[in-house]
């Protein structure tokens, strides 16, 4: 075996990765050959140098030049990756359902905020159409007043027109005097009622006793007064309370009503209640005559029956029986006024 | 010969999930081998470092490529190596071994000399030849073929397997053997020729 042979064997000999046979010819072969010993030596030297080469020491800051770097890169974009909070290395299988739970959450805020905006614009409707309604109210019957009685009560819907007034004291009938507009007076003395004709054909019937009447309801305000006047199934206190009794015979019912309430107002007094067939005014006494002349006028009027009515019309204005006010329904609304100055008279309504 | 402990297989999936906390972990463990390696290959302390650095970049952004955790330290080596071979294709074409050498180690920013282990209580005649042999074996080194340092480099210094060696060059172990004794005894000749 040459020389160069055992000489490539050299690593294997060092390392003993060679069988007993073959440690025992190369040990052989270098007793006899001083130039493989001399070539062994120099190869173990190497390899005990190679070996003993030391470990280097990092440079200090390594980690933290590699992070700037990291920086740099992906500044320039080039670092394809990104560090993550290190949670999110526990979080990740909870990922989509977490994503999922916001997802849920967001949907329920907007369906809550969106809902709570329209119940709020509900409310602010009511307020305003009660508001409203309330103005609207008032408007319509164009002169509503609060009007507080002995209980303090507010009463809506009626006209102040329509309600009674304050009743003063009664004076003795004897006593009453009247002021007939000419600065005439008369003495009144009780007289009972009688009927006043204003044509011929009309006459003024005794006040009906207390019956169930119905009410027709033709004008929306004519039905709104009746509606809120009282009971329905009983006659108005106000009915009762009638000292005069007149008939008129109309054609138009509703433009025979609108020149009365003209009229009753022309003289200073007002419409207390309008029922199907007859019109409750309340005019005041000193101008009552003229009133009733005038409403004569619109039919022919005999002169004897003008000056009953102005002999006697006006003693029946004092009975106390008949002006006793009552009550217009049982829940104490204020009594029925008449004072020393108004007559209560009911026309008649007659359709011709 | 020291070795670097072996990485927990928790530590490379909380890489993979970008996990910093594992990356910095990750090089701790591993920094020294990789500069170790870069630098004998190069022979150039900064040179390393930069290398080093950027082998763990590399291994940072792809690290979710790897499949099998437990070859993650041969799947380093071979990071490393590949690094080295650019880097040092890159310095020859720049003739940066004319004028460089471990014979003029490169200062520390603070001004430091790089420092080589020394037993304190070794004498320092023999730590200053020991220091010397070194800087002439790695001089010798790098006037190897580069396939023959980095075989040097793996089996003498660092202490791989032939198996290992194998694995990393993709040959057969009878010849891993051979080249790594051939590597042996051409340094050998160098060192001879340099000594006289």
């Amino acid at each position: 075996m040459e020389c160069k042979t055992f000489r490539e064997r050299f690593s294997s000999f060092l390392e003993e990765e060679l069988s007993p046979n073959e440690e025992k010819e190369i040990r052989d072969h270098l007793r006899g050959c001083p130039e493989c010993q001399n070539e062994l030596e120099g190869f173990k030297k190497t390899l005990c140098w190679l070996r003993s080469m030391e470990e280097v020491e990092v440079p200090e800051g390594f980690l933290s030049e590699i992070y700037k770097k990291m920086e740099e890169r992906e500044k320039r974009g080039l670092l394809g990756k990104k560090f993550e909070w290190r949670g999110r290395s526990l979080l990740q299988p909870l990922k989509i359902p977490i994503q999922a739970v916001a997802m849920v959450a967001v949907v329920f805020l907007v369906l809550y905020l969106t809902k709570m905006v329209p119940v709020e614009k509900i409310y602010q409707r009511s307020l305003e159409e009660k508001a409203t309604t309330q103005s609207e109210g008032k408007s319509e019957e164009g002169r509503l007043k609060e009007h507080k009685g002995d209980e303090g009560k507010v009463k809506e819907g009626i006209p102040e027109s329509l309600r009674l007034k304050e009743v003063q004291p009664e004076i003795p009938l004897e006593d009453r005097k009247v002021n007939m507009g000419e600065g005439k007076r008369f003495d009144l003395k009780e007289k009972s009622k009688e009927e006043v004709s204003l044509t011929p054909e009309t006459k003024i019937r005794p006040y009906p006793s207390a019956k169930k009447k119905d009410r027709e309801m033709t004008d929306p305000l004519e039905s709104k007064i009746l509606a809120k006047a009282g009971d329905e199934e009983s006659q108005t206190p106000l009915t009762e309370s009638v000292s005069k009794e007149i008939a008129l015979k109309i054609t138009d019912r509703k433009k025979a009503l609108s020149q009365l309430n003209e009229m009753i107002k022309k003289f200073g007094g007002e419409i207390v209640e309008t029922q199907k067939d007859f019109l409750y005014a309340s005019i005041p006494l000193a101008t009552f005559l003229e009133f009733e002349a005038e409403l004569k006028g619109w039919d022919s009027l005999k002169k004897e029956e003008r000056a009953l009515l102005s002999k006697e019309g006006v003693d029946q204005l004092r009975r106390p029986s008949v002006l006793e006010p009552k009550r217009l329904d049982e829940k104490k609304l204020p009594e029925p006024i008449l004072t020393k100055d108004y007559i209560r008279i009911k026309i008649h309504l007659l359709q011709e | 010969m020291e070795t670097s402990p072996r990485v927990p297989r928790e530590v490379i999936e909380s890489c993979k999930a970008g996990d910093r906390k594992a990356f910095e972990t990750m090089v701790l463990i591993y920094q020294k081998k990789v500069f170790n390696i870069a630098y004998r290959i190069l022979g150039n302390m900064e040179e390393a470092k930069d290398l080093a650095q950027e082998v763990f970049l590399t291994v940072f952004e792809s690290v979710e490529v790897l499949r099998e955790e437990l070859k993650f330290e041969s799947w380093l080596t071979q990071i490393t190596l590949n690094h080295c071979r650019n880097r040092w294709k890159y310095l020859k074409r720049r003739r940066y071994f004319d004028s460089t050498s471990i014979e003029y180690p490169i200062e520390t920013e603070d001004g430091e000399m790089v420092k080589f282990f020394m037993d304190p209580s070794e004498n320092p005649e023999i730590s200053y030849e020991r220091k010397m042999v070194q800087q002439f074996v790695q001089r010798g080194l790098l006037k190897l073929k580069e396939d023959q340092r980095e075989l040097l480099v793996l089996r003498d210094i660092r202490g791989l397997s032939y198996e290992e060696i194998g694995d990393l060059f993709k040959l057969p172990l009878g010849t891993i053997k051979s080249k790594i004794h051939r590597a042996r005894m051409d340094l050998k000749r160098i060192l001879e020729r340099s000594a006289h």
